[in-house]
């Protein structure tokens, strides 16, 4: 429904027709500055109405768009496009550039894609899109997603910088917990916007491409423009967004079917295990005798008992945005409001968002303002994974012949925490009741720009940009109390409880100020860029807890047994920089660009925080300058190369320069409920020398990287192809050194590394059919990326992992090592023996060792097929990653319990490790004659089986049907008829299937506990199942 | 512009950590920590269970896992400890003594030098061959310090042992607040230097250098501790997270190690209640013990109708308010008397071992004596010098329960008691409960096969050290390699 001043109309009946006269079918027809529009017809017809003064817009796929005044009956003839891409995209600093001029590779992705991927976080409709980012995405509604560009160059953090319309915003995760323990994750930063206001992202892989944002940008930039106002004279476009979202957990470990309750190879009533006596099907007693009775069930295997614990997730959003405006002011308002309850029952896992954003500008001669202001509000509730009694410990704690649903009932006196069957598991229906963890985040970001036209050619802009966001974090756990002389008293999952609040407030603060200059000289075409920047972070953070709750389900810190303790903990960060950018263009195929910027940094040691990095990209149109001479290119539309060369530095984490004194904590280690010892202690004080020693030789680190590409078009652009080669190099990495603790500290943050990244980019475009109704596209993209720590100062640096298994960087190999025990093996005449102990296991090897397993994939590739019939449009996106390897506890964890599918070799029965000797102890071998213990199987597994530690360490490869959507737009004459302007249907189910290799029955290996860095790629600790999401949406435009 | 540079870089010089500080006034905030992290970790994770399990007070419990791998003898480096031990007490009392060099005032640095030679013992007691030369001096630019013989760390911390006996500490003193061990008494901290000295000479017994006469002549002159350095268990407040006594961190507030994985060994708690010794219902509810090492038997060794792993066992008790021991008045009499005993003057030999026996059952609150009076299991018998040497080894793994338990694995590798008997438990359980060698230990059940029959010797080295140090040695082929003093014969 437009509404706005009555402008007179007129009626248009038009013809589309190409060069050769043919009818052009299927082109558009747009009212300039509006969403109203038409398209033709098989015979190039159309018609609609149009206001008298007004510009009509024709457009076709591989023709040149034209534009004309409103007449009544025009003919329109379009020209074939060979330079398709005059495609203009945004660039680092908010400037908009042809794609054609640049010299490094750049990907862009609508916001149309975007929205149409219909997920709550933005970042996770580029899973599978884009060559050369590798998004994994956290199973929880509102986790956090993690992105790595052009593989890892660092030790510790690889997220890339995110700028909001020129501005970057504060991504930084909340976590609650720790990797294995109760650990919750809140998300991060970018979840605050909502993806139906994105106009479109720029992802910017190279550091020539991203150095003008200095410092912060060396992990690659992701660029959000969002939408902003349009001239509609002054109507007013209104546009509503709804869907409903059901949500059922994926996959679920595959377990043996063979054996139930029990341990030691008997059944035994108490126990958490399935170590019990081989299914038979009859009646029989299970659980505790409770006031003299039992229950009975059959013993046989239940399937699907976890997945039955879960229920349907549902969802619900709703958004609705308005735009409007004139040639000199544009306004763009929209709000917001989603909900997701996820599948684990009550809303432990849930997620609440209200966003509100708005932008506008007005323009009166030479001056601009525009502003963007965005807030959002969070509510976050997650359920805390690992140890200590989880959900996920609670359902696998359950032999596989109990019905869980059957728990529910906490009323029920042998559900109840005393009688409960297994005094090492919880009911996992209690544990939802006493264990929570909720974050609320208000953010709130956006930027005012002035812009002052000095002279035609001469603009002087400034922009400041801020971002506020405060989280309140809670974490409770009531008590676990046992009544004593019940039949779980004495169990160690008694518990005092626990309740903490934390609450942190994170500030940036961001000026630009920016001068630009261009001029035609002949030939050439110059643009110049002068520009200075100051960045100021600070954080501030305050928790309470207590660690004991009396009255339960009361969260307040004086319902304790013993008095609250409180921390707190600040920082603050300052930078400015100042840059020089220069593109130099000679005759439409030539193109040059010169970027130089120097930062000055407050985390180096004053007198040496300068540092300066230069770039240079050239992009040579061959297409264009075969033209120019009168060559005929042939089936080739376009075709460009381009090379770059680009630096970029980096400064190093707060507080690392300066020796410090910290109040003293002595290290325990970090089980569940152990703390460290802490003082004061019995009214005296004490501080202790920091740990981590100070270093006042710290330089900058810096990236070199050489990138060369080729874009090709050919057949009128029914191909596409982009291909990008890069080679990266990151010079004094700057990392934690983890030092011998003989020196008085374990660790020093210094310039201890090199690490080399190269690799190959493709990214493909077909249209192998291309009618006026039925369009079939299909885009593939493959990365490879090859990684190698070429330098490293100590034998190997711990990036991730826990004490027993972790990963590692290591001289001259890739990033991210596996390294554990194995099983002791012996080479004997060519053959790998195991050697095993007197009881006929295998043993450990005294030490770690490195397994020769990675966390590198070795390549992953996106294909999206995308098929349009009229109105109607079907497309899905495959997600391929292959190689590498990941930690899984699942699988650990189920070898304890004796679930895994893998513990039933031999059928139990006694037997002897294949190839196993005995150590006589003078250098040789004996054959072993000790079969492993068939009632000590457990022993067996849980220590790895035929393997030892290393077991759990499995193929990450997986194929992923990412996003399948069917979407719908109704014909405008429909929509008309309707009222409305357009409207459609869509429904998008995500992360539907996935495939595994054989050695993966576990888990979805995408998931982690681990945090962002480059430890999530650890793997995962007791996570909770994958999330399946089928979403059904609605899009009016009034 | 130089105006400008010099506004920018104020603006910049904000890398001052708000929750830390650079400078401190004085080394006197820096003891407690170095005092009480010296004994979280002496009787803290690696020690406080490692000692206790391989010196077999206690065993892993049937139905739970937690320190199977302890006693199974698997591959333990305690590297905790050492991390803990190096980076907290060891960098602070450098940190002290840097400070405090200049003074008149000797007392900080008087202090801070005894506890890092004390320190410094326990950790080639421990491990070995480590670092020590070039420890500590990140100040110099050692990243990477390089492996000292056991043997030429003995000499240097003799020597300075030696140097800092010398100093004359009248005219200074320390803050009574600041020093949890002796309240700021500077004597006692002397006696405390005098009885480091005779542990240093005494742990050498076994090796060819170590004259007993020497030792003897030293002690018949020395000032020696008379009573216990420990940290008061009154500075523990078991109610609150992170503030107790070490070995209750690991049982309250949640982590309930003791009531569900550890349970007495049969070895000790047959030793003290065949012998009736009242510090049994001190260190343990209930005495019913279980095989060493024995987590998968299914039979019924006992024969009261009850399986191994149903049992009721004897748990340990540790109370709130315990005391942490750094060195007790026991292990200084025992030590006195081992240093009579091996001169054959049994008269004092029988005072210093009655007198330490008594200091133990004093620390448990006892004040009956009657088990070294005549008829008591513990009373002095005047035996070969050999004998004796065992008789006061005994006692010192009684007294040590609860309060020394890497001490204590330390003075078994030394003297070799208690005993160990070749007893193959699993291949007869019935009988091996039937004829239990009380008194002496057994080899692990389960862990039998890895060491070949023999018991812990030494941990592993620390993978902290060894992974990131580059001239760190290889890594040693299990937890049976013996340090260079550990030289007796015998397992």
């Amino acid at each position: 429904m437009g509404i706005g001043a009555i402008v007179a109309q007129t009626q248009v009946r038009g013809t589309v027709v190409d060069e050769t006269g043919e009818p052009v079918i299927g082109a558009t027809i747009q009212i300039k500055g509006t969403g109203r529009g038409t398209t033709t017809d098989l015979d190039g017809n159309f018609q609609l109405s149009a206001p008298e003064d007004g510009v009509l817009i024709i457009s076709f796929v591989g023709y040149r768009p034209q534009e004309i005044p409103v007449t009544a009956s025009p003919r329109i003839v379009l020209v074939e496009d060979t330079e398709l891409l005059d495609e203009v995209v945004v660039t680092a600093l908010g400037l908009t550039r042809e794609k054609k001029t640049l010299g490094y590779g750049v990907t862009s992705i609508s916001g149309d894609e975007i929205s149409s991927a219909q997920t709550i976080n933005p970042m996770q409709a580029l899973s599978g899109k884009v060559a050369g980012l590798d998004v994994s995405s956290a199973a929880n509604p509102g986790g956090t997603q993690n992105i790595a560009i052009r593989g890892f160059s660092s030790f510790g953090n690889n997220q890339p910088l995110y700028v909001v319309d020129g501005v970057p915003i504060t991504n930084a995760q909340n976590r609650s917990g720790s990797n294995l323990n109760s650990q919750a994750d809140f998300g991060s930063g970018i979840n605050a916007l909502n993806p139906n206001d994105i106009e479109n992202i720029t992802v910017l892989k190279g550091s020539a491409a991203s150095a003008l944002y200095g410092s912060r940008a060396a992990q690659g930039v992701i660029m959000i423009t969002t939408k902003s106002g349009r001239n509609t004279n002054g109507e007013l476009l209104v546009t509503y967004d709804g869907s409903v979202t059901v949500q059922q957990v994926g996959r679920i470990p595959t377990e043996q079917t063979m054996f139930g309750q029990g341990w030691s190879g008997d059944r035994a009533l108490d126990e958490n295990g399935n170590w019990g006596a081989p299914f038979d099907g009859k009646d029989r007693v299970w659980g505790n005798i409770v006031d003299n009775s039992q229950q009975i069930k059959p013993y046989v295997y239940l399937k699907n008992r976890i997945r039955d614990f879960y229920d349907f997730g549902i969802g619900y959003n709703n958004s609705v945005s308005a735009t409007g405006g004139n040639d000199n002011t544009q306004f763009h308002a929209s709000i917001s409001q989603n909900f997701i309850d996820g599948p684990i029952p009550t809303d432990d896992d849930s997620y609440k968002r209200y966003t509100i954003a708005s932008s506008g500008s007005h323009k009166q001669n030479k001056f601009t303002i525009s502003t963007s202001i965005n807030f959002s509000s969070e509510r976050n509730e997650a359920s805390p994974t690992g140890q200590d009694n989880s959900i996920y410990r609670s359902l696998n704690e359950i032999a596989t012949d109990i019905s869980i649903v059957d728990l529910k009932d906490l009323n029920n006196k042998f559900n109840n925490v005393d009688n409960y069957f297994t005094p090492y598991g919880m009911n996992p229906y209690h544990i939802l009741n006493i264990k929570e963890a909720v974050q609320t985040k208000n953010k709130f970001f956006g930027k005012l720009q002035l812009d002052y036209d000095i002279l035609d050619n001469l603009k002087l802009t400034y922009r400041f940009g801020g971002d506020y966001e405060a989280t309140i974090a809670d974490t409770h756990f009531d008590a676990i109390v046992f009544t004593p002389g019940s039949p779980n008293d004495g169990s160690s999952n008694a518990s005092p409880g626990s309740y903490d609040q934390v609450r942190r407030q994170r500030v940036q603060m961001n000026h630009d100020l920016i001068l630009n200059y261009n001029a035609n000289f002949g030939d050439f075409s110059f643009n110049a860029i002068a520009g200075a920047n100051t960045n100021e972070q600070s954080y501030n953070a305050l928790g309470g807890e207590i660690t004991s709750i009396d009255i339960p389900g009361f969260y307040d810190f004086t319902n304790s047994l013993s008095p609250s303790t409180a921390n707190q903990a600040s920082s603050l960060y300052r930078l400015w920089g100042m840059y020089l950018n220069a593109d130099l263009g000679f005759r439409d195929y030539l193109y040059l660009t010169l970027t130089g910027r120097n930062d000055y940094s407050s985390t180096l040691p004053l007198g040496k925080n300068s540092y300066f990095y230069p770039g240079a990209m050239i992009s040579f149109l061959a297409t264009d300058f075969f033209n120019s001479r009168g060559i005929n290119t042939g089936i080739v539309d376009f075709a460009k190369l381009r090379f770059s060369f680009g630096r970029t530095g980096k400064d190093a984490g707060l507080y690392a320069v300066y020796d410090r004194l910290v109040a003293s904590e002595l290290t325990n280690p970090g089980y569940p409920s152990v703390d460290n010892l802490s003082f004061p202690l019995g009214g005296v004080n004490a501080y202790t020398v920091s740990n981590t020693a100070g270093n006042i030789n710290l330089k900058p680190e810096l990236t070199d990287e050489l990138e060369v590409g080729l874009d090709i078009n050919l057949f009128k652009h029914r191909v596409g192809l982009e291909l990008s080669y890069y080679n990266k190099m990151t010079n004094g990495l700057i990392s934690t050194l983890p030092i011998d603790p003989t020196t008085g500290y374990t660790a020093q943050v210094t310039n201890l590394g090199d690490v080399r990244n190269s690799g190959v980019e493709i990214m493909a475009n077909f249209v192998p059919v291309r009618t006026r109704d039925f369009e079939w596209n299909i885009s593939y993209n493959f990365t490879k990326n090859y990684n190698k720590v070429e330098r490293l100062d100590v034998p190997e640096v711990f990036l991730g992992g826990f004490g027993g298994m972790g990963i590692y960087a290591v001289e001259g190999e890739p990033i991210g090592q596996f390294k554990s025990q194995k099983a002791l093996k012996t080479v004997i005449d060519g053959v790998e023996h195991t050697i095993v102990d007197g009881n006929g296991n295998p043993q450990p090897t005294p030490n770690e060792e490195f397994l020769g397993k990675d966390i590198n994939e070795k390549y992953r590739m996106g294909l999206t097929n995308s098929f349009t019939f009229k109105g109607l449009t079907l497309s899905g996106t495959f997600d391929f990653r292959y190689g590498g390897s990941i930690y899984s506890y699942t699988k650990d964890y189920m070898h304890w319990v004796g679930s895994g599918p893998e513990t039933i070799y031999n059928d139990r029965n006694p037997f002897i490790i294949p190839n196993s000797v005995v150590d006589n102890g003078d250098g040789t071998y004996s054959e072993n004659t000790t079969p492993v213990d068939p009632t000590a199987l457990h022993t067996f597994y849980s220590n790895g089986g035929f393997n030892y530690t290393d077991f759990a360490v499995i193929d990450r490869s997986y194929l992923k049907l990412r996003n399948l959507s069917l979407a719908y737009e109704l014909p405008s004459s429909i929509a008309g008829k309707l009222g409305v302007r357009a409207i459609s249907a869509s429904v998008t189910a995500s992360n539907i299937l996935l495939w595994t290799p054989a050695e993966n029955m576990y888990i979805d290996p995408e998931v982690t506990t681990f945090g962002n860095n480059i430890e999530a790629k650890f793997g995962e600790f007791g996570t909770n199942p994958p999330y399946q999401t089928y979403v059904f949406g609605l899009n009016i435009s009034f | 512009m130089l105006l400008a540079s010099s506004s920018c870089n104020d603006w910049l010089d904000v890398n001052h950590d708000p929750n830390a500080l650079e400078e401190i006034p004085d080394a006197k905030v820096l003891l407690p920590a170095a005092q009480v992290g010296i004994g979280n970790n002496l009787m803290g994770w690696d020690f406080g269970f490692g000692g206790a399990f391989w010196v077999e007070y206690w065993t892993q419990s049937y139905t739970a896992s937690q320190f199977k791998s302890l006693t199974e003898y698997l591959p333990q480096e305690f590297n905790t400890a050492y991390q803990s031990l190096m980076r907290e007490p060891m960098n602070d009392l450098k940190r002290i003594k840097t400070m405090s060099a200049e003074d008149e005032n000797k007392g900080y640095y008087f202090v801070a030098e005894a506890l890092s030679i004390f320190t410094w013992q326990i950790i080639t007691d421990v491990w070995g061959d480590m670092p020590y030369f070039e420890a500590l001096k990140v100040d110099e630019g050692i990243l990477h310090p390089k492996q000292d013989t056991g043997a030429a760390i003995y000499e240097d911390l003799m020597l300075r042992i030696n140097a800092l006996l010398e100093t004359d500490l009248s005219g200074s003193s320390i803050s009574p607040e600041s020093d949890f061990i002796f309240e700021g008494d500077l004597d006692q901290w002397y006696r405390f230097a005098n009885s480091l000295k005779l542990k240093l000479m005494i742990r050498l017994s076994e090796t060819p250098g170590y004259n007993n006469s020497s030792v003897l002549s030293f002690i018949q002159n020395a000032d020696l501790l008379t009573t216990s350095a420990k940290i008061s268990g009154s500075v523990w407040n078991d109610a609150m997270e992170g503030k107790r006594h070490p070995m209750r961190e690991f049982q309250a507030g949640g982590a309930n190690y003791f009531s569900t994985n550890v349970i007495a060994a049969k070895n000790f708690i047959d030793y003290l209640s065949v012998n009736d010794d009242p510090r049994l219902s001190k260190l343990f509810n209930g005495t019913k013990g279980a095989f060493y090492g024995d987590f998968d038997s299914k039979e019924d060794s006992d024969g009261n109708g009850i399986n191994d792993a149903n049992e009721a066992y004897a748990t340990v008790i540790f109370s709130g308010n315990m005391d942490l021991m750094i060195m007790s008045d026991w292990e200084v009499n025992f030590y006195i008397a081992e240093v009579y005993a091996r001169a054959a003057q049994n008269a004092q030999a029988k005072e210093f071992y009655d007198a330490g026996v008594i200091a133990s059952l004093s620390q448990h609150g006892i004040s009956d004596t009657s088990i070294i009076e005549d008829g008591g299991y513990a009373a002095w018998t005047n035996g070969t010098v050999e004998q004796n040497i065992k008789q006061i080894a005994m006692q010192k793994w009684v007294a040590n329960a609860n309060y020394q338990h890497i001490e204590s694995f330390l003075e078994r590798n030394r003297t070799k008691y208690p005993s160990v008997n070749d007893i193959d438990i699993e291949a007869n359980r019935q009988f091996a409960f039937n004829n239990f060698p009380v008194g002496d230990l057994t080899i692990s059940v389960k862990g039998r096969a890895l060491l070949n029959g023999n018991l812990p010797a030494s941990p592993l080295y620390p993978t902290s050290y060894l992974f990131r140090n580059n001239n760190a040695p290889s890594q040693k082929a299990n937890v049976g390699e013996k340090v260079w003093w550990n030289m007796k014969i015998g397992k």
